[in-house]
């Protein structure tokens, strides 16, 4: 069964697609609402959440028009420090994690142009340490996500070689448990979110060979609850986050096929605010960015009709994105 | 406590209802009459609340007295032993006199507690566990998955279909709960919160699918079928059939009903956990059941009602079928509506057997409240009657530090002496009663420990049972009865309830619904 | 500080004020004297944190942070650090009691009990009492093999009585996957054995159980599931046959497997 062939059921509810940009564009507005103020240090993910999901819905200048796009990249601007690293927002300190999210948002943008290369490598390769592994920012913090981060950041300045990344795939691989997943530090429980983030870092580094396919694939399957929706542990509740974090991870091991994937739609759509727009963690709770953009990244990997844009399993951007930077992609198999 | 001093010549000359005595269910009745708004005077010739549902303090000799006088054939034995060879102070003792008993969490007594408000003055304990005897050992009752987990007594398959019974049996517990609320008069939401403690016995909500309908059909009771051969029927080995139905369902009898067994354990089902994870189904009040009549009757004064000790009824005088005027043994004349009576000295029925005793350590170490039942045939071939006994600690506030208090209970229909046989034999299980004995007789429980003494300790008991309302032939009247068989109170609310739905018609409910979250009843509860 | 301290009690996950700490407690810990109570102090605003927000990574960070420091400067020896570590390792088990799949607090105690020096024993022993006090926490059974994993090669006596914990598991609830996940960790473990007898007896006896469980429970995909890694060529793909039946969701793997 194809998989647009899916959201044909009869049962599908639709994507609100005019409803959900319609929410972005309202939340990148919103500067005084107090949930403004609780999120700034995460604005730039922010941005690059919201500006990815209508990029893919196919309605990024509909959304942002000239003006509105210049203001979100002079922000994105202003959070650069002198180490060449981003903070999350206006102030505060740079970080790995939002250094790729500026990198992120002027790929999104086709501004790659307005990113001092040299500076932002130089933060990111002093960020790997002699195991292999990164930190986040010079007070030490080792976690998986971080090699993620500056391997897919690196990647898409073109400049992997800056470090070494064997040596961060060795310890990717020293992060892997008896079910297959990975955890954020050797001995770490596995977690389906941290899982993306280290498949998608040693695809990006050349070493799936690192991963035992059936077995992580069949954790990740295991997933999917009766509901239709993914969990990111076993006897968790499910949540539309995990719609991309389980299904990117599945997408690049060619095995999205060992869930349901129609069911798994049906719980996404079902958390829609089909009135004021966006997604939420499990239906009837409240929407957010960070939600919306996964269920749709997520209904992309499955090839909803509505998602006009495919996005990448491994960098989370949209194909056409990558192909205008000249990066292979990294989609395979049946995924 | 109401001000309960009034002298003779202070009682009312006309009142709604007159009640005779403080036993825990005239004071059901009282309490539930004076919130009806009526006027209230309830008559007790005792020095302190609770008739037989009462407690002593053993100092005041109180205890030794009242067992002479109401009960037959009460007897004591052991001693207190200390190297003067004195009585020690008996201080901080509460000796119920109808122990064990217990309460289920979401039992009707429970209910009626809540919806009286009478559980604003009581605290509780939870029993922690429950032990079966049999074939020379005891057998640890697993009534959550956790202690399911836990028992390395079973095997594989009998875990699983004790599992895989007890899930069923709560999926229908709850349905059937949802359903009588939904169909009942009250009117009451239901309060079924998915996930609530005690979902482990199955999901939290049911009706999402035909898991309820499934359960029911799996459950059910053929006529005539007994308990354990039901419980056999459903996959549980003999071992497991006889731990369920005396261990879970709390029955006493050998043969007993299954359709009546189903009943009680549901009810035990959905007691599991209700008050907090981990807290089993069963409470003990602290400071005692003689607590609980005593609950009600602050409950009733609340509402108005006057609560009068030292004073009894002489003589009930009855014009035209009905009870018209009361006369008090200090001669007053008052005129009543209705009139509650105390219990009849019974010439016939199942005599019940109690014994107290104070021990000088416990029976089961490392926890306070426990309960260990002794099924039919397991402490004498001739045994048709489960024996009941209850360990309790100082945390329930009824003896001091250091000592514990043990109940036995037990019934019997005909030969009293049988009683008695029972209980000893039970009583050898668990206790050594000579202070000779004890650097060799070893602990049943597998614990490596030396048995308790005996140190203190007294046997009692009167015939049981619901007086024959025939013979109270006022229409305005009702009786009521002394405590019954059960572990729980359940028989005295459901005599409460007759009682009250004679004196007002089957339609009233005693005590009407009220709103009251699960946070409230917890915090008031532990 | 006092401002630091309103901003990341309230709002935790603000990593720059954490940052700010940071910075004045290095400037201000200049001798071991001073250094203690900047130590204790951010100990005490992080707890305040955690408790408002036990998943938040900066606090967890920041107190990793200042213990990290306090062994660093004082040394693994010294007494207050040992008190401190003590301290902690029974903060972990309270959080852990209040919610035991928090799995950043479980890589926190991780650190504390490897700086202790805590012996394998004594945490596989902390492993079993979270399991027992609720089997479907999957976090306790992954502890529990990260820790025999670490330990070396898994021997057969062990296998043993790890097979005996699962089957017990899924003896009372069959459809808890917990268990099952640790059940395929101990089944490639048992394939590891060295002497031929003792991994073929310890497949032969889990293979047994499984079946038993699954004649118990024939709705249930686990036990098949097992069986699917365990049985022959011929009865696995009856078993896969019949999984695809019953977990429709995940024919497509039961499919690529056969």
């Amino acid at each position: 069964m194809s998989a647009a062939k899916e959201f044909e059921l009869p049962s599908m509810p639709t994507l609100c697609v005019d409803e959900h940009c319609a929410f972005v564009a309202r939340a990148s507005e919103s500067a005084d609402t107090l949930e403004h103020a609780l999120t700034e240090h995460l604005r730039l993910s922010g941005i690059y959440w919201g500006v990815c999901a209508v990029y893919t819905l196919g309605r990024l200048d509909r959304t942002f028009d000239r003006a509105k796009k210049e203001e979100i990249l002079s922000y994105v601007d202003s959070c650069r420090n002198e180490n060449g690293s981003y903070g999350g927002g206006v102030g505060h300190d740079g970080h790995v994690l939002y250094t790729l999210s500026a990198v992120q948002i002027y790929a999104l943008f086709d501004e790659l142009s307005r990113i001092d290369v040299e500076a932002v490598v130089g933060f990111l390769s002093s960020m790997q340490l002699s195991n292999g592994s990164f930190q986040g920012d010079h007070w030490g913090e080792i976690d998986t996500r971080f090699t993620y981060c500056a391997l897919s950041a690196l990647r898409l300045l073109g400049r992997l070689d800056a470090v070494d990344v064997d040596k961060a795939c060795a310890y990717i691989n020293s992060c892997k448990n008896f079910d297959g997943g990975f955890g954020a530090e050797p001995g770490g429980e596995s977690h389906a979110g941290q899982v993306f983030t280290c498949v998608g870092a040693l695809a990006i580094g050349g070493r799936l060979d690192y991963v035992d396919g059936d077995l992580l694939g069949w954790w990740l399957a295991e997933r999917q609850v009766k509901v239709g929706g993914l969990n990111g542990r076993p006897e968790k509740l499910p949540d539309v986050c995990y719609s991309w974090w389980v299904l990117s991870s599945l997408s690049v091991l060619g095995k999205t096929h060992w869930i349901d994937r129609a069911a798994l739609a049906r719980f996404i759509l079902k958390c829609q605010d089909e009135k004021s727009g966006g997604i939420s963690d499990r239906p009837d709770d409240e929407p957010d960015v960070y939600h919306t953009f996964f269920g749709i990244a997520g209904l992309a990997l499955m090839g909803h009709p509505a998602v006009v844009e495919p996005i990448d399993p491994v960098f989370a951007l949209p194909k056409s994105v990558l192909r205008r930077m000249g990066i292979e992609l990294s989609g395979t198999g049946k995924g | 406590m109401p001000d309960a001093h009034a002298d003779a010549h202070d009682l009312p000359s006309e009142v709604d209802v007159l009640v005779q005595g403080t036993g825990l269910v005239q004071s059901l009745i009282a309490c539930a009459c004076a919130k009806r708004g009526e006027s209230v005077l309830v008559l007790d010739e005792n020095n302190q609340y609770g008739d037989a549902f009462g407690a002593f303090e053993a100092s005041t000799g109180a205890f030794d007295a009242f067992t002479s006088t109401c009960a037959t054939n009460a007897n004591t034995f052991g001693r207190w032993t200390t190297d003067a060879g004195e009585r020690p102070s008996t201080r901080g003792y509460n000796v119920d006199l109808c122990a064990p008993r217990a309460t289920l969490g979401a039992d009707a007594f429970t209910d009626a507690m809540i919806r009286s408000g009478a559980h604003k003055y009581l605290a509780f304990k939870a029993i922690e566990k429950t032990f079966v005897y049999g074939q020379g050992g005891f057998r640890v009752v697993a009534s959550d998955r956790r202690e399911m987990f836990a028992d390395a007594s079973m095997t594989g398959a009998e875990k699983r279909a004790l599992m895989r019974f007890l899930k069923r049996t709560r999926i229908v517990a709850m349905r059937d709960d949802v359903l009588k609320r939904r169909s009942g008069t009250s009117g009451e939401e239901t309060n079924v919160p998915a996930g609530a403690p005690g979902s482990e016995w199955g999901e939290g909500a049911f009706g999402e699918d035909d898991a309820g309908a499934e359960a029911a059909e799996a459950l059910r009771v053929e006529p005539n079928e007994t308990m354990e051969s039901y419980l056999r029927r459903q996959g549980l080995s003999d071992a497991l059939a006889a731990t369920v139905t005396y261990g879970l369902a709390l029955q006493t009898r050998a043969g007993s009903d299954a359709g009546q067994g189903m009943e009680d354990l549901k009810t035990y089902a959905l007691s599991v956990g209700k008050y907090g994870p981990q807290f089993g189904a069963c409470l003990i009040p602290t400071y005692g059941t003689g607590d609980l009549p005593q609950a009600f009757c602050r409950a009733g004064a609340v509402s108005g009602a006057t609560y009068v000790l030292r004073q009894g009824v002489q003589r009930v005088d009855i014009d035209s079928n009905a009870v018209a005027t009361v006369v008090s043994k200090g001669g007053q004349e008052i005129r009543v509506k209705r009139f509650v009576g105390a219990a009849p000295e019974l010439s016939d029925g199942p005599r019940l057997v109690h014994v107290v005793c104070v021990l000088d350590g416990p029976v089961v170490r490392d926890f306070g409240e426990v309960l260990i039942v002794f099924p039919p045939g397991t402490v004498r071939k001739t045994q048709s009657t489960a024996v009941r006994a209850l360990q309790m600690s100082s945390n329930t506030g009824c003896c001091p530090d250091g000592v514990y208090l043990l109940y036995l209970s037990n019934v019997v229909d005909e030969h009293e002496d049988d009683a008695y046989s029972n209980v000893n034999a039970a009583l050898d299980v668990l206790v050594s009663r000579s202070c000779e004995e004890t650097s060799t007789v070893a602990s049943v429980f597998d614990d490596g420990a030396q048995k308790p003494i005996v140190m203190w300790g007294t046997m009692h008991s009167r015939r049981c049972g619901v007086p024959d309302d025939v013979e109270c032939v006022a229409s305005n009247a009702a009786q009521c009865p002394f405590p019954d068989e059960l572990l729980t109170y359940k028989g005295a609310v459901d005599a409460a309830e007759r009682a009250f739905a004679k004196l007002y018609g089957a339609e009233e409910e005693m005590f009407p619904p009220v709103e009251i979250s699960t946070e409230q009843v917890e915090s008031d509860e532990d | 500080m006092a401002m630091t301290e309103k901003l990341v009690t309230t709002c935790p996950e603000v990593t720059t004020g954490w940052n700010r700490r940071k910075e004045a407690v290095e400037l201000g810990a200049e001798t071991a004297e001073a250094a203690r109570d900047w130590w204790s102090e951010e100990l005490r605003v992080s707890e305040i944190a955690l408790r408002n927000a036990p998943k938040s990574y900066p606090s967890w960070y920041h107190r990793k942070w200042t213990v990290s420091r306090m062994i660093r400067t004082m040394g693994r020896e010294s007494e207050t650090v040992r008190m401190t570590l003590e301290r902690e390792r029974a903060l972990c088990s309270r959080l852990l009691d209040a919610d035991d799949r928090n799995f950043h607090c479980w890589a926190y105690r991780r650190f504390i009990v490897q700086s202790l020096g805590v012996t394998t024993e004594e945490e596989l022993e902390y492993t079993l009492k979270k399991i027992e006090d609720n089997f479907s926490n999957y976090s306790a059974w992954h502890q529990r093999s990260a820790i025999l994993d670490a330990r070396g090669d898994v021997d057969s006596a062990t296998l043993k009585g790890e097979f005996e914990l699962a089957s017990n598991a899924f003896y009372t609830e069959p459809e808890d996957q917990s268990a099952w996940m640790y059940h395929r960790w101990l089944i490639a473990r048992a394939r590891a054995l060295k002497i031929p007898d003792e991994r073929d007896a310890a497949i032969a006896s889990a293979l047994e159980i499984c079946r038993e469980v699954a004649e118990l429970e024939p709705g249930c995909k686990w036990p098949l599931l097992a069986r699917a890694s365990l049985e022959d060529e011929k009865s696995r793909r009856d078993v896969l046959d019949r999984l695809s039946s019953i977990d429709p969701a995940r024919v497509g793997y039961y499919r690529d497997v056969a």
